[in-house]
């Protein structure tokens, strides 16, 4: 029987319902609205990869390098050595996207990952994480356009990167559909819902696998916790099983 | 300190480059044949004669007239320069020619080849050498694979002995895995560039890797090109303005000095 090799996610309590979790060398998609814990899951999973000795590439399109290095500075993860010794790179695509200043972004989904790949098999990453990825696949174009630079920049990335890949993109409550989620969910290996919610009259962290390929899940909202030193922990099972 | 650059030639490639090779190292052009190592050999060696500068050219697969004429079919009369002794060809095929009588033995000195080339640049008073292509200067007789001890000396040599900007190149085949660039790259102080022509629908599309580039922020890239017959290569548009009006999509990010 063919097993599919897996990459453990490092979210204490998911990766046993993902069955040690996400297909390797596929792209899932985080969706969220900001705030939601999409950023700490990445880092979650680039940690997680560097535990492992496996390299990471995190490309980021709106916060600064140092942004997201105290990001994860805050929930105990020192990521500066690992930059150092070129386990970790982060790239910085804000400079770009920033220098169009209101013009429509240039963007080539080709040229886009063929950069990215020149970098990432040079680094020698096994791990990227695109945050978020709607800047590259979203110029100010019909919808139709967004779906054929999506299933490109998805495909391109499967053909050209070893790289198991984890992207994030922002829910848009307003106008009922996440900016790419709907588009991808036939896409992607992977989609992975993050919300707030009202609970007990206080807010609470929840998740929800929504498609996970050669995945027994059914769909269901888990709860979780944000805790310094460990990031994202579900809460049902995550206090007794973390160190099983 | 400011590194002095050489222009390339080629425009939207010395943009990239923030005005071109950095003068007195050397770099590599890897490719399969017919991708256009030797057009980029005989842009910046026009270049480098129009900016009033010598160059020594070594080639080993064709002869110089081979090389004059494939210039001359871009307009560059390189006759003319040698005749004002600003270029000099040197044909080594002779030498790997008659490799199997007398060569075999001694195989291949990078310690002689490098100073008999470096009487010819001294005389000539050159501040480019091109070497087209390197390779049969790094095959040892006996082997069929060249060695990278062999490399790092002819490298070290070249280098060391002459304050030339060297432009070499090495024959790579993306339909085999044998690396016949063996490592070049890794003992070359600057540089490597990886040419490629790849069918892109019904056309073959050419493109410009650079696989490495010190001293210079550049991130690995890959960049279309055309050849047309007045200018050589030419980068085409879209790689050149989102090069030269935004910066590059992505930046690698590195810690600040303590």
């Amino acid at each position: 029987m063919i097993q599919t090799e897996r990459v453990p996610t490092g979210v204490v309590g998911l990766d046993t319902l993902l069955e040690g979790g996400f297909p390797k060398g596929r792209s899932i998609l985080i969706t969220g609205e900001p705030g939601t814990g999409k950023t700490i899951f990445a880092l979650q999973f680039l940690h997680e990869g560097i535990k492992r000795g496996e390299n990471g590439v995190f490309v980021t399109a709106d916060e600064s390098p140092i942004d997201v290095i105290e990001q994860a500075a805050s929930l105990g993860w020192d990521f500066a050595p690992y930059i150092q010794n070129k386990q970790l790179a982060i790239l910085n695509a804000a400079a770009y996207f920033s220098s169009f200043s209101g013009a429509e972004p240039k963007i080539d989904v080709h040229k886009t990952v063929g950069d990215l790949a020149g970098f990432v098999n040079q680094f020698g990453a096994q791990r990227l994480v695109l945050d978020p990825a709607s800047p590259f696949v979203l110029p100010r174009d019909s919808a139709a356009r967004i779906q054929d630079q999506t299933r490109s920049l998805i495909q391109q990335l499967r053909a050209s990167l070893p790289t198991t890949n984890l992207l994030t993109s922002y829910a848009v409550p307003s106008i009922g559909e996440r900016a790419i989620h709907g588009v991808e969910e036939y896409l992607v290996a992977g989609a992975i819902v993050l919300e707030m919610i009202w609970r007990d009259g206080d807010f609470a962290r929840s998740l929800i696998v929504e498609k996970m390929r050669y995945t027994d899940i059914k769909p269901h909202q888990l709860e979780f916790d944000i805790v310094k030193g460990e990031g994202v922990v579900l809460s049902a099972c995550g206090k007794t099983t973390k160190h099983g | 300190m400011n590194d002095q650059r050489i222009s390339t030639g080629i425009a939207g490639l010395d943009a990239l480059l923030h005005g071109g090779l950095v003068k007195g190292r050397t770099y590599l052009v890897t490719g399969d044949t017919g991708t256009g190592k030797t057009i980029a050999c005989l842009q910046l060696l026009q270049q480098v004669l129009t900016q009033g500068e010598k160059a020594v050219y070594v080639t080993v697969d064709e002869r110089p007239s081979e090389i004059t004429d494939s210039a001359l079919s871009f307009s560059w009369n390189l006759q003319h320069h040698i005749q004002e002794k600003n270029l000099a060809i040197l044909d080594a095929s002779p030498y790997f020619s008659g490799r199997s009588a007398s060569a075999t033995e001694k195989g291949i000195d990078p310690q002689k080849i490098v100073a008999d080339l470096s009487s010819y640049v001294k005389r000539l008073g050159a501040s480019l050498l091109i070497i087209d292509p390197v390779t049969p200067f790094i095959l040892p007789a006996d082997a069929k694979s060249p060695t990278q001890d062999q490399a790092r000396s002819l490298i070290n040599l070249i280098q060391t002995q002459m304050s030339t900007t060297n432009l070499l190149t090495a024959h790579l085949s993306t339909r085999s895995s044998h690396d016949q660039t063996f490592g070049i790259e890794e003992f070359l102080a600057s540089g490597t560039f990886l040419l490629k022509a790849q069918r892109a629908g019904d056309k073959f599309q050419r493109s410009l890797t650079i696989r490495k580039m010190r001293s210079t922020a550049v991130l690995p890239g890959e960049y279309p090109f055309e050849i047309n017959s007045t200018h050589g290569i030419v980068f085409q548009d879209r790689a050149a303005s989102t090069q030269t009006d935004a910066p590059p999509m992505f930046e690698n990010f590195q810690l600040p000095a303590k």
